[in-house]
């Protein structure tokens, strides 16, 4: 969104951006990401020579446990590593352009107007002493050259966008008196403000409700085909994603360790450790099982990653290959990656 | 798993208001109530697992602390084997605690960050006498075993371990006393999707070598579901429906029972449009009249759902609901 | 007791695979250890505490023998000026022909008693004042002890210890069998006054652990309140109190200085630091500018050492640069 179009931020707008997309439709792409974190204890490898793309219109939905690195690939993507950490090496390219070349001002310009983030934890991601509406205020003042009058029927508007009732009410309310589900509105409302091309929502709905989570998936859809922005879903609920994404990347470790559409993926997992994780959630319409079969072993410390396949450890089909050299994340079918020796040998 | 079809556990007419306001001038001049828990029963027989799920504010957490006794009720018993907990004090309170342990569920803060795993397994064996001190070693080593931890684990501290592993000490410490009924407050909640698996296993495998009755607090109903023998569903304080695992799946009565199955959502991209549920959870303050779901509820039926609170009705399959459809239908 | 049939499979049983990080103290000393200030603190403080400890060993001379001017001189004499029997003062004589250095270290000797024993007297009913309150929150004995607190809160601390020396009287007091030395009652004067503060911290600190789940497992234990206060909350409450117990010293030894400046603490000829500024009070603008430099030089170095020293620990034990990396 150039400087000088800001002043009218209306729905001919974005009908704009879409026809200005159709024809630059890949959003997103990084390629060969290392970001690492030097801390006294030793090097956090955390994200480690990844790449992934996304393309307007589509959900991105990147799966992984707690030390996965996702919330890190985020944060690459919006500029926000800090000391001790650091982007190593990779490239980032939003619509062509570089972010690792920008300086702190123009990422900070990127940052919000171009591509937004919602953070974990609702609770927590809203200051508390200050009223709903003067934070969507201060992202719009920040972004946009509006008159205040506009930034305040902006903020009804974008409140209304994101089916808060009796928006124009709840302006003047303090986080705390708002649901869980509530402000997490809010915050996908100040993510919207300036209609980002890029979203990326970190675990929006641990801290819900699976009834409020149904509500906000169904919301951020309607946004995303309106709008017809790229979003990026990080969680580690298999289940979200399969119901929101229509790619998927799972991380394991720092790495990516399977790409694939999210029906073959569910369908036909191809790396050990995405079928073990679908194989141990219990699943609603499946029988009780004695058993649930589950993955032994625990996930590795970014600090101490072991050698070889970083998966190995807890792998079935681990052989001495696998102990020593990291498999590579090769494409075996159109949109299909998978990082894996064993890949296609595999037998249940 | 063998029931001998006495309940060890009984809840009757449980009620637990909490203040509105903290402090106690406050509180003269504001005196409304939190109704965390407002007139559930239920009966837990032995050897079975009754799973508890609800949303937030559902009040299952406060259930499973009344029946921990962890907090006194406000109104109504919790009988284990026959007897009012709620009196209980000194050597009488300290016998119960050998019976009725709990797991809880963020195992950073289930632990004493500054002790190692060793003194609080330790602790609960001490109080109680159980152990010798020359047995005490051999004990510790035999309990970390039990719950798939390597003796390496005693001298280490809460932040030397991962969150599996330091739910595995929170259990092993709870089953150090050998108790006959665990209460689990969602136990897995806080586990990474890989871990939840293994203590799922290891709970279930637990119960089977041990003969332990669980309560299992959940707000997951799939993981519920791999557990239970039968669940119970709550909303607001109130149960809304109680069924054996089975047939809560397979024909859920309640309308809530039903919108939270539908919510769901399935690890299958094909599972088709989740239906959505409107409206907020309201406040357990000021709690919708007549029957708590009506506000959010897609089958109400008339004016009878917000004047009157319905009846718990029993149906001939055995399930308990409370709800307004059913009038007529059971006992 | 019988022994379930447990089957276990060696390849079930889980050895550690997190790196074992440093033990607590390792961890503070590390990080205490990065900080140039609380380093100097730290020094200043250890090299008080050796002066006060080796006092009798260090002190050229005996703090309260008077020695006499040479023919023509007066006291106080300036440093490095001897006496007529020869004796060299170092940093000078005060009014009365005695050695200023050694009275300055027997001073700081007194001084750090009386700061040590305090701070030991208030941190032990601060404690126990603030562990009942906190545990007990919401009862009467909660509301009881905490505005007792505020009432002793409200006084500033040095008008307060005042009026509690004017109530107990100065020098040696007898109460039954006990005969309380002078000293002892002006440790427990300031003890009263800075208590309040360690029930503050203790209360705050109580209240957030017992938030914790773990205090409900050492319920669900058997354990009872004083059990659980003592043997499990204590433990992590200690962090905070020592940041507070250092900080207070310096305010400890402040507060003696000044009653014993303002002739309501230790009595002379005791050597005391806040003595000799008070006589060194008529000398100011007279000439004899070394006889209050030197106390106040001494008191000013202690309390900056114990206010670095206190900061130093306080940012050492701050759970925030312990914590990790969240990935």
């Amino acid at each position: 969104m150039s400087p000088g179009s800001s002043a009218t931020l209306t729905k001919d707008a974005a009908a704009f951006r879409w026809e200005d997309m159709v024809g630059n439709s890949r959003l997103l792409d990084i390629r060969d990401l290392v970001t690492r974190f030097y801390t006294e204890d030793g090097v956090v490898r955390a994200v480690d020579g990844n790449s992934l793309h996304l393309d307007a219109g589509e959900t991105l939905g990147i799966v992984g446990e707690s030390g996965s690195g996702k919330t890190v690939t985020a944060l690459s993507i919006m500029g926000l590593i800090e000391n001790p950490g650091r982007i190593d090496s990779g490239s980032i390219l939003f619509r062509g352009e570089e972010l690792l070349d920008k300086t702190p001002q123009e990422m900070q310009e990127v940052r919000g107007r171009d591509i937004a983030m919602v953070f974990q934890d609702p609770m927590n991601s809203l200051n508390p002493t200050l009223t709903v509406g003067e934070q969507v205020d201060r992202v719009l003042r920040f972004h946009t050259s509006l008159a205040r009058e506009k930034r305040k029927r902006r903020i009804v508007e974008l409140l209304q966008q994101v089916e808060i009732p009796e928006p124009a009410k709840r302006v003047g309310n303090y986080p705390h008196q708002l649901s869980g589900g509530m402000r997490q509105r809010v915050l996908i409302a100040m993510a919207m403000s300036c209609n980002p091309t890029v979203l990326i929502l970190d675990e929006p709905t641990t801290a819900l409700d699976v009834t409020i989570e149904a509500q906000i998936f169904e919301l951020v859809d309607k946004l995303k085909t309106h709008f017809g922005m790229g979003i990026i879903l990080i969680t580690h609920d298999l289940a979200v994603v399969a119901n929101s994404a229509d790619r998927v990347v799972v991380m394991y470790a720092g790495r990516i360790v399977e790409e694939a559409p999210v029906i073959d993926l569910y369908e036909d997992p191809l790396h050990p450790y995405t079928r073990g994780l679908l194989n141990s959630i219990p699943q609603l319409d499946q029988e009780r099982q004695e058993r649930l079969p589950s993955i032994p072993g625990e996930v590795p410390e970014l600090i101490t990653l072991p050698e070889g396949c970083n998966f190995s450890p807890r792998c079935k089909y681990a052989v001495e290959k696998c102990m020593h050299d990291d498999p590579p994340l090769v494409s075996v079918a159109p949109g299909r990656k998978v990082a894996c020796w064993k890949v296609g040998e595999l037998i249940e | 798993m063998n029931s001998d079809g006495n309940p060890l556990v009984e809840v009757m007419g449980l009620r637990k208001y909490f203040p509105a306001q903290g402090d106690w001038f406050a509180q003269m001049l504001d005196r409304r109530k939190i109704k965390a828990v407002d007139d559930i029963s239920f009966s837990i027989p032995t050897g079975t697992t009754l799973g508890l799920v609800g949303e937030s504010g559902s009040g299952k957490t406060t259930t499973g602390r009344l029946i921990a006794r962890l907090t006194q009720p406000t109104a109504g018993e919790v009988r284990y084997r026959g007897e009012d907990i709620a009196p209980l004090s000194g050597r009488q309170l300290k016998d119960l605690r050998r019976s009725v342990q709990m797991i809880f569920q963020d195992p950073s803060s289930s632990l004493n960050r500054r002790k190692t795993a060793a003194q609080m397994v330790k602790e609960p064996l001490r109080i109680h006498e159980l152990v010798s001190k020359q047995d005490m070693e051999s004990r510790l080593v035999e309990l970390m075993e039990m719950v798939g931890l390597s003796h390496h684990f005693l001298n280490r501290y809460p932040h030397e371990m991962s969150g599996g592993q330091r739910q595995r000490v929170g259990i092993a410490r709870a089953l150090a006393v050998e108790p006959e009924f665990v209460i689990c407050d969602e136990p897995v909640t806080a586990l990474d999707v890989s871990i939840q698996a293994q203590i799922l296993n290891l709970l279930m495998d637990l119960q089977d070598q041990l003969d332990l009755t669980y309560l299992f607090i959940a707000h997951d109903l799939s993981v519920v579901k791999h557990v239970s023998d039968r669940i119970a569903v709550m909303y607001l304080g109130k149960i809304v429906e109680v069924s054996d695992t089975r047939t809560l799946f397979a024909d859920p009565k309640h309308p809530y029972t039903r919108a939270l199955l539908r919510a769901i959502p399935r690890p299958d991209p094909r599972s088709g449009k989740r239906m959505i549920l409107h409206g907020e959870v309201p406040s357990p303050i000021n709690p919708p009249s007549g029957c708590r779901f009506h506000p959010r509820c897609p089958e109400q039926i008339g004016e009878i759902c917000w004047e009157k609170e319905p009846d718990e009705i029993t149906l001939p399959d055995g399930t308990f609901v409370a709800c307004h459809l059913y009038a007529g239908e059971g006992r | 007791m019988s022994t379930p049939d447990v089957a276990v499979h060696p390849s079930d049983v889980i050895t550690p695979t997190v790196k074992k990080h440093r033990g607590l103290l390792e961890e503070v000393w590390h990080n205490f250890r990065k900080n140039r200030l609380s380093l100097t603190g730290g020094v200043i403080v250890v090299m008080a505490i050796i002066i006060a400890v080796f006092a009798p060993l260090l002190a050229p001379y005996n703090p309260v023998e008077q020695f006499s001017a040479p023919l023509g001189q007066h006291h106080p004499l300036p440093p490095l000026s001897r006496s007529e029997e020869g004796t060299l003062f170092l940093l000078g004589s005060d009014k009365f022909g005695r050695d200023i250095l050694s009275r300055a270290f027997y001073g700081c000797r007194t001084l750090l008693q009386l700061a040590t024993g305090s701070i030991t007297i208030a941190f032990a009913l601060g404690v126990l004042m603030g562990g009942v309150a906190g545990y007990r929150k919401g009862s009467w004995v909660d509301e009881l002890i905490m505005r007792i607190v505020d009432i002793m809160l409200s006084f500033p601390s040095l008008v307060l210890a005042i009026a509690l020396v004017g109530a107990f009287g100065i020098g040696r007091t007898q109460i039954g069998p006990f005969s309380l030395s002078n000293m002892f009652k002006i440790a427990i004067v300031i003890a009263i006054t800075y208590s309040p503060a360690f029930a503050r911290v203790m209360r705050g600190v109580v209240l957030q652990e017992t938030a914790e789940d773990y205090v409900d497992a050492a319920k669900m234990s058997g354990g009872s309140g004083w059990q659980i206060l003592a043997g499990e909350i204590f433990v992590n409450t200690i962090p905070p109190l020592i940041v507070q117990a250092s900080l207070n010293m310096a305010t400890t030894v402040l507060t003696s200085a000044s009653l014993s400046f303002l002739g309501l603490g230790l009595q002379p000829p005791r050597p005391s630091l806040g003595i000799m500024l008070n006589e060194a009070r008529d000398y100011l603008f007279g000439g004899a500018w070394w006889y209050a430099l030197v106390p106040g030089t001494f008191i000013l170095l202690i309390i900056l050492g114990f206010n670095l020293l206190g900061d130093g620990l306080r940012d050492s034990l701050d759970p925030r640069q312990a914590r990790r990396t969240r990935l």
